[in-house]
Parts: structure tokens; sequence; C-alpha cells
């Protein structure tokens, strides 16, 4: 066990963050859930950081990446977040698909689509859940009929994460009616504007439009669009899901930057903050310790050729738990200040804490539901028998 | 940066485990404590001839002169195994301490050569750590006293049982005065004893880690076996997520423990903060997984009979043993307070 970084690894953090330095904007973007604009902008700092090659650094350089391992992949989502860098607008493809992709695509398929993904001309949405399959995805009904060299899709899908601004989405969809459960099913690409597409913006908690439904009512898709072989949807789903709950969506930077913020709020507000809410940040700062640290064991063991598995449902519950926890303490600190919103003058860090408050209630829901994953760990770690 | 235990340390970590599936059985536990015995002879000396009593010791003193890395592997499978003999309070505090503060002392040189093979063990009373375990039988027993390090037999020492929850500790108090001490600067002192107050807290929180695994790992047995309403009751969810929650716990004590380990071995001033981390954390830790492994056993989990009661009572007396909750908060706290501490690149210590 070895824990420092080495030469090559400092100045690399060097490199990226005098990049973040020269780069970030110094206005905050406006959301891009909330409107075109703001999702636009977005996209526009997608090319921005593609053009300096930061798009995906742990992909290979022919596809826009720097072919860096996964340690100097948290060392730069440690400065990127540091930096106040934009949120990712196309986390859906880079951080999900996009390693599945690298894993099942072909070589077409990857020069097709990873380039793209990674300067960010092309953004992805998520199409799994429908009315009838949430946490039982398995139930899927959306079709995939073949015709030629084609597929036509037609089904209804729910909750999908970006759609309303997004160019293309992949989805589960069932290639063989006489196959159930989690047979005959295949993951499918389809450009969101196509004919037959129908996209109707779901506002969240928040107001924002961050997730959609999805009509389809035969979408013709060429039959190059499927990833992997027909029939083997469910399980790569599942790899992605393992992207989604254990390590890339949520990079740990993200809770050691907000771990510090909680931190810097408690300092300003000193004599008055109340004193039991101390406790909860330093459990925030323990926490985010807690799961960077995991993070970094998880990534040298993936370094020497590991998998991840059922060990990514583990991560997501503690970090959506983290977040809740941390998120709950910034508004008890907050007193009467934690109800107001950004557009409130008085509010604190122009309301982050609230906004930030609703974003950590999905966070227990979504990527597969923390009751799931408690399934799953039972079943696959401690091997209990399948009820 | 590799996160990873080297070959050598795995192995280490296997034959110890290998050796205690072979002699430290609960089916021997269990006889020990019905026949009153604390210590068996025999088991340490096995751990003896593997070197383990002196593996913090440095070479040049007779040990293996191995670090915190290797040693916290070693405290969480003793942890796992409720091993009763006092290797982690000896090899893993008492005896570095003195080796530490030994000087050009050949007689006590002498007595560290004899203690690193082996030749019995020694046990430290410390202001974190005022009842010790084992100190009737120990050859060597250390104890703070303000500026100074007193040590002595524990005949002199005014040692006084104190019976504890669990069976297998024989914990013991010891009077403010008395023996002989030891002649050293108190700078010196100071820092050998907060070495000693890291690695006392270190290794408990890497016993009840191993503690927290053992009474899960007891929990899905008896939950494979069981049968309620015609089926295993850990096929019911209320039985999976109790226990997929205590699988959670200890997967993140885990990292925090071993980078701790790391931080203790080169001397990051940052240490102690996560040291006091994983202590907490492994508390709650063994606490959950204990209380809810009696809970999930049902009535079969409050009798004597089941072995649950046993890792539940270690893992009590561990987790008061080496600081208080408030003392470990106020050592995290260190990170909120101080410049630059919670910059992600010092999670792993200071910028060479």
């Amino acid at each position: 066990m070895d824990l420092i970084y080495t030469r090559e690894q400092e100045d690399f953090r060097k490199e990226v963050r005098q990049w973040m330095q020269e780069n970030v904007p110094a206005e905050a973007l406006s959301s891009f859930d909330a409107s075109r604009e703001g999702f636009e902008a977005h996209r526009t700092w997608e090319a921005r950081l593609n053009a300096g090659r930061w798009g995906m650094v742990t992909w290979p350089e022919a596809y826009g990446g720097r072919g860096l391992d996964l340690i100097r992949w948290l060392i730069f989502e440690e400065e990127y977040f540091r930096a106040g860098a934009p949120l990712r607008v196309n986390q859906n493809g880079i951080f999900l698909l996009g390693p599945t992709l690298m894993e099942y695509g072909s070589d077409a398929q990857k020069s097709r689509f990873l380039p793209t993904m990674a300067s960010g001309e092309e953004i992805w949405a998520q199409a799994w859940s429908e009315p009838q399959a949430g946490s039982d995805l398995a139930a899927v009904r959306s079709t995939a009929r073949r015709d030629g060299d084609d597929y036509l899709l037609k089904g209804h899908k729910i909750w999908s994460s970006r759609a309303v601004y997004a160019d293309w989405a992949f989805g589960l969809f069932r290639t063989d009616p006489d196959e159930k459960r989690h047979k005959g099913l295949s993951l499918i690409f389809f450009p969101l504007d196509a004919p037959g597409v129908t996209v109707q913006p779901i506002a969240q908690i928040d107001g924002e439009t961050g997730f959609a439904e999805i009509m389809l009512d035969d979408v013709r898709v060429p039959a190059f669009n499927r990833l992997g072989e027909e029939g083997q949807g469910w399980s790569i789903c599942m790899t992605t899901a393992g992207f989604e709950r254990g390590l890339m969506l949520r990079s740990p930077a993200r809770y050691q930057m907000a771990a510090a913020r909680l931190v810097a709020l408690w300092k300003r507000l000193g004599d008055d903050a109340p004193q039991s809410a101390r406790e909860g940040v330093l459990q925030a700062v323990m926490d985010a310790d807690a799961y960077a640290l995991a993070i970094y064991r998880t990534a040298s063991k993936l370094m020497a050729g590991g998998h991840i598995g059922a060990e990514a449902s583990i991560n997501k519950i503690f970090w959506s738990t983290m977040d809740m926890r941390l998120h709950r303490t910034a508004l008890d600190l907050l007193g009467p200040l934690g109800a107001l919103t950004e557009a409130a003058p008085a509010a604190e860090d122009g309301g982050a804490w609230l906004d930030g408050y609703f974003f950590a209630l999905s966070g227990p829901i979504y990527a597969g539901s923390n009751e799931i994953q408690k399934n799953i760990i039972a079943e696959r770690v401690l091997g209990l028998p399948r009820a | 940066m590799d996160f990873r235990f080297t070959e050598e340390q795995e192995m280490i970590a296997e034959t110890l485990e290998s050796l205690l599936g072979d002699i430290c059985s609960t089916a021997h536990l269990r006889k020990m404590v019905d026949a009153g015995r604390t210590y068996e002879a025999s088991r340490w000396q096995a751990l003896a001839e593997l070197g383990l009593c002196g593996v913090l010791v440095p070479e040049e003193l007779g040990g293996l002169g191995l670090s915190e890395i290797e040693f916290v592997r070693i405290a969480e499978i003793c942890g796992a195994f409720l091993l009763p003999e006092p290797l982690v309070e000896s090899a893993g505090v008492a005896l570095p301490l003195l080796a530490q503060i030994c000087g050009t002392d050949t007689a006590l040189k002498d007595i560290v050569a004899q203690l690193a093979v082996g030749e019995g063990h020694a046990v430290l009373f410390h202001p974190a750590m005022p009842l010790a375990s084992h100190a009737d039988t120990a050859r060597f027993v250390l104890r703070c006293n303000g500026q100074r390090i007193d040590y002595g037999r524990p005949a002199e020492m005014g040692i006084l049982a104190q019976p504890a929850a669990d069976p297998l500790t024989p914990l013991f108090s010891i009077a403010a005065g008395g023996g002989c001490s030891a002649s050293l600067p108190s700078e010196q002192v100071d820092k050998a004893l907060a070495v000693a107050h890291d690695r006392g807290a270190l290794f408990a929180a890497a016993r009840m880690t191993g503690i927290a695994q053992s009474a899960l790992d007891q929990a899905m047995a008896y939950a494979r076996e069981r049968e309620q309403f015609g089926k295993p009751i850990g096929s019911y969810q209320a039985v999976k997520h109790l226990l997929a929650e205590v699988q959670v716990a200890i997967e993140f004590v885990r990292p925090v423990l071993y980078a701790a380990a790391a931080l203790v071995a080169r001397g990051d001033d940052l240490a102690r903060a996560h040291v006091a981390h994983a202590w907490l954390r492994a508390g709650e830790t063994v606490r959950l997984a204990t209380e809810r492994s009696v809970h999930v056993h049902g009535a079969m989990g409050y009798s004597w009979e089941a072995d649950i009661h046993l890792f539940l009572k270690r893992g009590l007396v561990l987790s008061r043993s080496w600081g208080s909750r408030d003392q470990h908060l106020e050592h995290v706290a260190m990170r909120m307070t101080r410049h630059g501490a919670l910059d992600a690149e010092r999670l792993f210590g200071n910028p060479r």
C-alpha cells in the first residue's frame, strides 16, 4: 500500500488546475434543466473542455480522451470541482453510456458515438424506466421489432433525465416478444428528434424539467444502433448501472467540495450556528473522506484488472445517504434562512443549500432505489436467499 | 498511489487467518469461558513462531521491523476471531512504545528482544486507556505517570482486577504510584505516548472492524438456516435490509482504517484525524453489526448458548477503549479548523 501521489500525478494536478483557472467561466451558468439557453451554454462549455482534451480523460486518445488511469481521473475530478466548473450536462453519455460502449461496442460504433459524446456535439438521455417498470426494470414492455436492417421502436419511457433538450437517448427494448423478464431485451440508441418520437417534459420537485416522458411510435433506427448482441440488453444495462451507482456518476470530489463548503458556512455563521449542528458538520467531513478513500481503493483494484460488481450498490447507498445528511445539516445550520430560495435577498450561498437538499432527496430513488440496492447486496454479497 | 496491500502483506494476513481458523474457533473460546481461562499459552506460542509478537519492533531489536500497515490487518483478523491473548495490546502498542524509549539501556533492550519473540507480553496503562487487559500475566507493565513512564512487574505496580462484560477480556486498573521509572526527556516521552495513543486507537478500530464483519457473518449464516413461515428468514426484505446496511457500514470503515494506518506509519501530522475517524466509524459499525446480529438471531440471540454475545461484548469493551467519542470528534475537527486540511489533495496527508 502506497498512499502518496507520484511526482507525475502531482504534475498532472497542476496542469489541470492551471487549465481550469484559465478556462472555467467566472459566472455560473444557468441550469441545464431549466431552459434551452442554459442547456446550450453547458454544451458550449463541453466543447471548450473537449478542445483542451479534458472531456473524458480516461478515454483513449482516438475518441477524444487522454488514455489516463482512474487515479488521474480522480485527480481531474478534484480539480474540476475545486475550480467550481459547471456540472456535466452530458453525464448520461460520458459517465454511463461511454464506458459501456467502450466495453461492448464495435469499433465502428465507438468511432461513430464516442468522439461526439466527448465533445458535447451529441448529448445523451437515459430511457430505461417505463410507467410499469421502475424498480422492476425487467418488466419493460417497449418493443424493438426487426424490419430488415432496422428496428421499429414502440412504447412509452418515463423519468428520462435530460431528455427535454438532449439529442440522443439509449433505452432498453424487448427485441424478442416470446421471452420474458430479463431475457429478450436489447440496448438500443435513438435520436430524440426522429420521426415518431414525442418528448413530454415533466416538472421536478424544484420546478425544473430535468426529466421527461418519451413516446415512441414506430421509430425507425438502424440495427447499427444496438449495443452488444440482441438479447444481451439486461447484462449490458447492469454494466451501465454499475458505472452509475458505483463510480463515475458521483465522483468523490463532489462531496469533498460540498463538505468543505458546509464547513465554510459553519465558520461564517460563527456563534449564530446552532451547537447541535456541529456534529453534523463533522459527520459530513468524515463521510466525504470515507467515500473518497473508498473510491481510491476501488480505483486501485480496477486498475489492477478488477471489475466493479455489487460494490456499486454499496457505494450508491453511501453517497445518497451522505448527500441527504449533509444537506439536512446545512438547512439546520441556516435555521429560518434554510427555507429561502435563490430569489430571496437574504438567502445564503444564493439558495444553493435548498437546491442541493431537493436534489439530494432524489439520490435514494434514482439509479435504482436504495431498497433495490439493499436486495442486491443481501443476495449477491451476503448470499441471502431470494424471496 | 496504490491502495492495495502488497502480496507480502496479504500473505501475512492469510497466514494468520488460517492459523486462527485452526486454533481459535468459537468452540474453543467457549471452552475457555466455561473453564474461566483467558489465555492459552500454546496459541501465544504459535503466534510467536510467526514472528507476530514483534511485528512493529525494529529488526536490530529482534523484531520484524514492519509497519502499522501490516499490523492493521493483523489486528483486524485478531478482532474477527476474538483472539483472547493480548497480541494487539502488546505487539501493537506496549512493545513498540518500549522499543522506542529504551534508548541505550541494555537491560531494557534485552527485555524488548525477549518480548519481540513472544517470551511474555507487555501492557500499557495510558490516560486514554486506564484499564488494560491481561495485566496480571504480563511480563512487563508500563504506566504513564504525567511526564514519566513507569514500568515494572505486575505485582509491584498495584494492579487490581476489574471484571468486564467480555469473559475473555480480563481488565485491570492500576495504582497511581509505585514501580520504577524510565529516565527519558519529557518531550520524547510525550511524542512516544502520542504515537502509542494513535496506535492504540487505530488497532482498536481494526479489531472492531473485524468483529463487525464476524458478527454480520454469524447473522447471515443464521438467517440462511432459520426458517419461519416456511422460508429462511434471510429471504425476507426486513431482514435483508438490516444486514445489507451493516455491510455498507463495514465497507466504509475499511478504507478509512487502512489510510489511517498508512498515515501513522508515515508519521504524517494528519494521521491523528484519520485515526479518530476510523475509531469513530468502527465504533458505530461494531455496535450496529453486533446489535443487529443479536436481533436477527431472535430469542436465540439473547441466549448464552449462541456465540453472538461474545462478539457483542468484545465490541462493547473495545469501543470504549482508547479515547472518548468527544475526544476523537475533536481530532476530526482539526481538519475543519486547520487551513487547507480539507483540500482534496491532502486527503492522504500533507504534500511532500
